[in-house]
């Protein structure tokens, strides 16, 4: 491909690409994108209380995890019938549930995530205040 | 996007921040500025305004739900909206697709042959159809080079962004694209010469 060539076929690409230069997008996609971003930002404005509310439950969910976790390595060392007990996490608790288990001979801590409408089950109530502690 | 901005003034990375933080207004300001690149280039890929409607549309959707993917420092905006474009465009072209690969096996095999006969004047009205149709039967990895970087004059960095490879690649596609776009003019304009011809003996 010559020098001359290549700037022939330059200016004729030059010239095609004038020809969509004013191009766009139709008004129904203009519409239909303009819905969806409304759609979204109600979706969001929706989440944000609930996120805001769940922020609240962290330190709350992360020492009942905690609870959780230490109850089970620490079973059979509470009296059994505290099941429904108000527990106001200060670091490892035992969890009520875990009444009746064996000793652990050994065993590894593993961090999990329980929802807090699990905790009910594992006999860990959750104080009516503890929402806004 | 605060409300003590002008759209104008706010750059396409911060729209794109406020947009992945579910402001409205920013996409709005966002879809004005940038739809045009990305219709342009669906269309100059596919030669179809419904298509480039379409993608332009999916474009956008997916910009609403997924901006906070964009990596700002990696690729101008429009070049992230182009490359999220160039997939959309894949998928709609899809059987098109496998037949063009057939073609780029054989374009990566030896350069087309260019004869050193000068091209006519390509701005004309009929020539001017030919290269469009010459650019659309371009296998696609040479098309969308071409698109980005002649007819959109995108810079080789951000093409190779949007095209996922290295600039590199962006240069020695485009050479490539350039010389089988010759070669097909070449061979169009002789085709027309050959019937103008024949045409004219029949007359004759």
């Amino acid at each position: 491909m010559n020098e001359q060539q290549q700037r022939t076929l330059a200016a004729g690409l030059r010239a095609l690409a004038a020809t969509t230069l004013d191009a766009g997008a139709s008004r129904r996609v203009e519409d239909a994108v303009f819905a969806e971003a409304r759609r979204a930002a109600a979706n969001t404005a929706a989440q944000k209380p609930a996120t805001a509310r769940s922020r609240r439950w962290l330190p709350l969910a992360a020492g009942l995890l905690l609870a959780v976790g230490g109850g089970v390595w620490g079973a059979g060392t509470v009296a059994p019938g505290a099941r429904g007990t108000v527990i106001h996490p200060q670091g490892f608790m035992t969890l009520p549930s875990a009444y009746g288990l064996p000793e652990i001979e050994s065993a590894s801590i593993v961090r999990t995530q329980v929802p807090l409408s699990a905790l009910p089950a594992y006999g860990s109530s959750i104080a009516p205040h503890a929402v806004t502690d | 996007m605060s409300e003590d901005e002008t759209p104008a003034a706010v750059s396409d990375e911060r729209l794109i921040a406020s947009v992945a933080a579910g402001d409205a207004d920013a996409l709005g300001v966002l879809f004005r500025r940038s739809q045009q690149h990305v219709y342009r280039f669906a269309l100059h890929l596919t030669g179809s305004p419904a298509i480039a409607d379409d993608v332009t549309q999916d474009v956008f959707v997916t910009v609403i739900r997924d901006a906070r993917r964009f990596e700002a420092g990696r690729a101008s905006v429009v070049a992230w909206l182009c490359g999220i474009a160039r997939n959309f465009v894949r998928r709609r072209l899809g059987p098109t697709r496998e037949v063009a690969s057939i073609d780029d096996e054989t374009f990566d095999g030896p350069m087309p042959v260019v004869t050193a006969d000068p091209l006519s004047d390509l701005t004309s009205g009929e020539e001017l159809e030919s290269l469009r149709r010459a650019v659309l039967s371009l296998p696609l990895k040479y098309r969308e080079v071409i698109v980005l970087c002649d007819l959109q004059e995108m810079s080789y960095q951000d093409a190779a962004s949007t095209v996922e490879c290295a600039v590199g690649t962006v240069r020695s596609r485009l050479h490539r694209a350039r010389a089988l776009l010759t070669a097909k003019m070449q061979a169009e304009h002789k085709g027309r010469e050959r019937v103008r011809t024949g045409t004219s003996r029949y007359i004759a």
